[in-house]
């Protein structure tokens, strides 16, 4: 019945947007972990921060890609969900709500994520945001404290 | 007439468990990402994920999506561009290189879960917000 009304997509069509959607999801999974984990953990101070983020998130153009990431990867893992239901799930109003909840879910997480990445703020002008510092390993003189102290200061 | 392990139906179950497990981290993905709306906050959490017990649930993660990612790859390949002839090499290709994957991560990451294991801090931050550094 919301097979006809047209809730619960078919599966020649999810074969086909899995496909599509998970040949784009390769490349924005490489581009994602090239973001977060090289650009941070091997090149700069080692943990993924804010500003981190902010610095490339600044840009609408990779606002835009992380909005079509989220989109995709949402549609992509719910047509998933849809599938093993159809394939798992054969009482009608089971499979109501079952198929109703995913929408839900779509929705939700769909607005959440998307509001996260459009309402993203820089710092307030006049501050930074806290300094990291490493605290495993060798432990840091305090001079070298006093030094990281002192580059934030300069940045500013 | 033998028994044998049906691989094919075994890629299937394997395929679909690691994209529904995917599609729970997802959620709970979502949920950490929007704690970007508040920077010391979102500081604080990533320091969080640098402790050992984290650094090992990433490693799991890693594994779940090389396994989905790979797989999945394959069978683009196999569908569309009529690699199906070449089946056995692109499965191939696509172990050796998920290994190699496998393996570059567990090399950065198992240090610091070893490294938690023997001094029992499973859960305390490789890295520390300093607080008030900032103005
Ligand atoms: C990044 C690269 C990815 C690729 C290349 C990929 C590829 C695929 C392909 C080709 C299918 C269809 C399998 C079939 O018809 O038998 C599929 C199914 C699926 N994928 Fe992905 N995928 C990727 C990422 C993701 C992500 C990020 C998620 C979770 C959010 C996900 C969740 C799922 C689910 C739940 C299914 C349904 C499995 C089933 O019906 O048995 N995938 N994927
Ligand atoms: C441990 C590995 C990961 C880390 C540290 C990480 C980190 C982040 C961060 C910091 C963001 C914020 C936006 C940005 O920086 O571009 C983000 C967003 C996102 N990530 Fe990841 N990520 C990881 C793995 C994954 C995986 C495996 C997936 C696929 C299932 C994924 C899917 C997404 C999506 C869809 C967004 C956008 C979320 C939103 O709009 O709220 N991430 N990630």
């Amino acid at each position: 019945m919301l097979r006809e009304k047209g809730f619960e997509p078919g599966g020649q069509f999810i074969w086909f947007f899995h496909r599509v959607s998970g040949f784009a999801l390769v490349i924005l999974l490489i581009l994602h972990f090239a973001w977060v984990h090289f650009s941070t953990d091997v090149t700069s101070d080692g943990l993924l921060t804010f500003n981190d983020v902010m610095n490339r998130l600044s840009s609408p153009f990779f606002k835009a890609i992380d909005l079509s990431f989220l989109v995709l990867a949402l549609a992509h893992g719910l047509m998933g969900v849809m599938l093993s239901i159809q394939d798992y799930i054969k009482r009608q109003g089971l499979r109501m709500i079952a198929v109703g909840t995913v929408w839900i879910l779509a929705i939700v997480f769909g607005v959440w994520g998307s509001v996260t990445i459009l309402t993203l703020k820089p710092h307030e002008p006049g501050t930074t945001p806290e300094p990291v510092r490493k605290v495993t390993g060798v432990p840091q003189p305090a001079e070298e404290n006093q030094a990281l102290w002192q580059i934030v200061e300069d940045g500013q | 007439m033998r028994y044998r392990i049906r691989t094919g139906a075994l890629a299937f179950i394997l395929h679909r468990a690691t994209g529904l497990a995917l599609v729970l981290y997802l959620f709970v993905h979502i949920f950490s990402v929007s704690r970007l709306a508040n920077p010391a906050s979102f500081n604080e959490e990533m320091a969080l994920y640098s402790s050992a017990l984290f650094k090992f649930v990433e490693l799991g993660l890693l594994g779940v999506v090389v396994a989905h990612v790979l797989n999945g790859a394959r069978i683009i390949a196999v569908d569309f561009w009529g690699a199906s002839r070449k089946q056995a090499t692109v499965f191939y290709v696509a172990v050796g290189v998920g290994t190699l994957v496998v393996l570059y991560g567990a090399i950065h990451l198992l240090p610091a879960v070893f490294d938690g294991i023997s001094s029992g801090q499973l859960l305390s931050p490789s890295y520390e917000v300093i607080h008030g550094g900032g103005h």
